[in-house]
């Protein structure tokens, strides 16, 4: 439990850190929300009522501590472009970036694993090449340009789905997920290469350690020695890249979104940048930044399950 | 019950195919301890790894026959070898750090072989496998039972390998060099172990072994082997008073004897060379990021002196704090309380010679790089410096050009000699220096630092768990215990007149004598 807590306040203190920093930047860089408001057009009078209308002209700390208080209590404020409260505007877009993260990891795990479990299985053989070849190519894609492919593939030649047919959640769930099957894919697809590449080589790496041969001594056949020996010595390094991935996966949603014409927060993200809103960008970084540390808490408490040399509570 | 004959293996990986076992000959009877000798390189894991059909590569070849109890493992399926596997023959391996997997809990790893092999319920191969930590003399085995590799100590998981390994009561138990990574205390009783074993449960017992004093303490008859052959076999005790081959003598003649007769060197007159006093150390176990530290305590103030041209030897079992004393006077380890003198001319060798040479680097540029550090000297100079400490430690030139993969064990350790004394020091500290060298190879070594003390008037700290090793080269021993030195004096005084219990404990778990 004094792990858990600790564990808890670290990842509050970073959390602290980050609106921090992300709350600087936008003061040191330059832009004005005012002017982005009310045009460059706009007379100099009416650029400082709305600037003291919109409290951007108090001191530093106080503008910050003040974001923070309303942060904490649950009001993310108003934002300065579109005409609603921030909580409002990222109700709708949060749960669809989300989705199609945790569609892209699921088809990382689902396809990858099995997949690089076979290849160190059958090492050298003919599967084994041709997804080496495969794989090099498929690592070299950015998502941004898989997108396209996938677009191309499986929208205009197999017809598969309407490109930029997107349909939100709210209407149709099913036709929805549908439709995120093909954006989650292309954000998966490069990690799914280089999971399997890795998988495969710590797998072909931990079959030399000295405990496989102890376990074909005792009459295990080659697949109880990979699934029950080596397979569990080998996820290790693999959770700690698929817990990095997780935050790429995130970052590579915004520039897919665009691709596949999705509404998501990666649309609002960059809107809000260039229109200096700063209330958006706040509530969308920290919550991204809440979904790191999140997950890369989650991938601890994961590898301490995994890997008893490193279970740091009930140490003496 | 086991008959071997004619067994040869091949390698088939380069374009010559290459022969590492020749004729082999074994025949085994129930309850028979059979001890296999030889150096590396000689064949005899080889033989051993076939017989438990752990030999399986693609490109290798097996000849002849290999007959257990009538079936013949060599032609006979994979199925039916692994029906034998853990069952009927098990085997325990030299590396009790790394045989056993990282993430099994100890329970599943014993009760694998039941698992495998039978049907018996969870609660029966409880039983079994509670039975079997018991007998590998587990002080508690429900408690052991529950943990994982890492939590216990190395000669704890060889127990644990032992109890997985007889878990199925199997006829034939294949020791692959089960103590060589033990210290000696824990080695004898690793010993008393199999024997016991072997009078119980009547389990025949092949013991592969470098260390022909110790397969003279265990086997009743011995195989012993060289380049791939049998030299010779009989009875043990027959061989070690009138062996027939001459690589037989050698091997005897290398290993190590404790004669009350050794010539002990007057170093009376010679000069001071090093100090140490005091010397105390400890190193912080931390819990966490806000947790307060616990100072544990691993020197307890160590005092000593090195004279020019002595041989001091220090001799205490793992964790005993030796390698920490090595690294203050090194200077790897600051924090350290007491005092040094003449620090600043210590060099140091270390135990792995393959782990300790930078493997991308030839052994001429690694030879050169203290002198380079050094500065001042121009690059034939320094190219013929590397080429003198080359002859100097017993090696061609053609060395220099060579990278340390290309090189033999022996010549390693020998380039790690050079490398050490390249910046002309006054004390070496050789830790363990021996250790994981062949025995013939390690009287080359051991005669080598001989020479450079009497050459150079060096001083060497010698490190070692080797209680005969020390005995043949230190002109004064040190034993240590707990991070204290409990016994010092010449090695005479300390191996026959020794006070502390502590001592006379190390020496009978040694064999030294007898």
């Amino acid at each position: 439990m004094k792990y858990v807590g600790k564990k808890a306040l670290t990842m509050l203190l970073t959390l602290l850190l980050v609106s921090f920093l992300v709350f600087l930047c936008f003061t040191v860089i330059p832009g004005d929300p005012a002017v982005a408001k009310l045009g460059t057009e706009a007379s100099p009078e009416a650029l400082e009522t709305l600037r003291e209308e919109m409290g951007l002209n108090r001191p530093f700390m106080v503008r910050y501590t003040d974001w923070l208080l309303s942060f904490v209590r649950g009001d993310l404020g108003e934002s300065y472009s579109y005409e609603s409260s921030v909580g409002e505007l990222l109700v709708d877009k949060v749960p669809i970036t989300i989705t199609m993260s945790l569609m892209s990891m699921l088809m990382i795990v689902a396809v990858s694993i099995p997949l690089g479990l076979y290849v160190a299985h059958h090492e050298g053989g003919v599967v084994d090449r041709v997804i080496y070849a495969v794989n090099q190519v498929i690592m070299a894609i950015p998502a941004f340009f898989a997108g396209i492919l996938i677009t191309l593939l499986f929208g205009i030649v197999l017809k598969l789905f309407v490109p930029g047919g997107y349909v939100s959640y709210s209407k149709d769930f099913g036709a929805f997920l549908a439709y995120m099957v093909f954006p989650s894919m292309a954000i998966a697809l490069p990690k799914i290469a280089m999971t399997v590449k890795l998988l495969r080589s710590g797998m072909i790496e931990e079959k030399k350690q000295d405990y496989v041969r102890t376990a074909y001594s005792r009459g295990n056949n080659t697949k109880g020695v990979l699934y029950k020996h080596v397979l569990k010595n080998a996820m290790l390094p693999i959770i700690t890249f698929l817990g990095m991935t997780f935050t790429d996966i995130i970052a590579g949603s915004i520039v897919v979104e665009q691709v596949f014409g999705i509404p998501g927060i990666g649309r609002i993200l960059l809107t809000s940048i260039s229109r200096r809103d700063y209330p958006v960008v706040m509530a969308v970084i920290v919550c991204l930044a809440a979904v790191v540390i999140v997950v890369s808490a989650l991938v601890d408490l994961l590898y301490q399950w995994l890997d008893p040399r490193i279970r740091l509570e009930d140490k003496a | 019950m086991l008959e071997i004959r004619d067994l040869n293996i091949e390698f088939h990986d380069h374009s010559v195919p290459e022969t590492v076992v020749y004729d082999f000959d074994l025949s085994m009877e129930e309850g028979d301890i059979v001890g296999i000798v030889g150096e590396s390189g000689s064949g005899k894991t080889m033989s051993a790894l076939a017989l438990c059909g752990l030999l399986a590569r693609h490109d290798m070849e097996k000849k002849g026959k290999i007959l257990f109890e009538g079936k013949e493992l060599l032609t006979c399926s994979r199925q039916e070898m692994r029906a034998l596997q853990g069952k009927e023959i098990s085997i325990i391996f030299q590396e009790p750090m790394t045989s056993l997997n990282p993430v099994k809990k100890i329970g599943w790893q014993v009760e694998e072989a039941l698992r495998l092999h039978t049907d018996l319920s969870k609660e029966e191969c409880y039983e079994r496998a509670i039975w079997a930590l018991r007998e590998a003399e587990l002080a508690e085995p429900e408690k052991v039972y529950g943990q994982y590799p890492h939590e216990l100590s190395g000669g704890m998981r060889q127990r644990v390998m032992i109890a997985a390994a007889i878990v199925c009561k199997p006829k034939i138990l294949v020791a692959d060099e089960p103590t060589t990574a033990l210290d000696v205390t824990i080695q004898a009783q690793i010993i008393k172990l199999l024997l016991k074993l072997n009078e119980e449960q009547k389990t025949a017992i092949l013991f592969i072994s470098h260390d022909l004093s110790l397969v003279r303490r265990l086997c009743r008859r011995v195989v012993v082997m060289q380049n791939g052959y049998i030299v010779e076999q009989g009875d043990v005790e027959a061989i070690f008073r009138s062996p027939r081959e001459e690589y037989t003598k050698r091997l005897i003649a290398s290993i190590p004897s404790c004669d009350r007769g050794k010539q002990e060197k007057d170093l009376d007159g010679a000069l001071e060379v090093f100090r140490a006093e005091d010397i105390a150390a400890g190193y912080r176990a931390s819990d966490g990021l806000f947790g307060k530290g616990v100072e544990k305590e691993v020197l307890k103030g160590i005092s000593f002196s090195l004279k020019k041209g002595e041989i001091l030897g220090l001799v205490g079992e793992s964790g005993c704090g030796k390698s920490t004393l090595a690294k203050i006077i090194v200077g790897l380890k600051g924090d350290y309380r007491g005092r040094l003198t003449g620090a600043g001319k210590v060099r140091m060798v270390f135990q792995d010679p393959y782990g300790s040479l930078n493997p991308a680097k030839s052994v001429g540029w690694l030879l050169e790089e203290p002198l380079r550090l050094q500065g001042g000297l121009s690059k034939a100079e320094r190219h013929r410096m590397v080429l003198e400490m080359l002859k100097k430690v017993g090696l061609e030139e053609s060395i220099a050009e060579r990278y340390p993969r290309q090189l033999s064990g022996g010549q390693r350790q020998r380039v790690c000699i050079g490398l050490a004394l390249m910046s002309r020091p006054e004390v070496l500290v050789a830790d363990e220096a021996v250790s994981a060298l062949d025995v013939t190879i390690q009287a080359q070594i051991l005669r080598l630092l001989a020479q450079l003390r009497d050459e150079m008037g060096l001083a060497i700290l010698f490190i070692s768990h080797d209680l005969r090793v020390v005995y043949q080269i230190c002109d004064r021993v040190m034993i240590m215990q707990d991070g204290e030195i409990v016994e010092e004096g010449t090695p005479r005084k300390v191996y026959f007149e020794h006070s502390h219990p502590y001592t006379a404990q190390l020496l009978e778990a040694s064999g030294v004598f007898g």
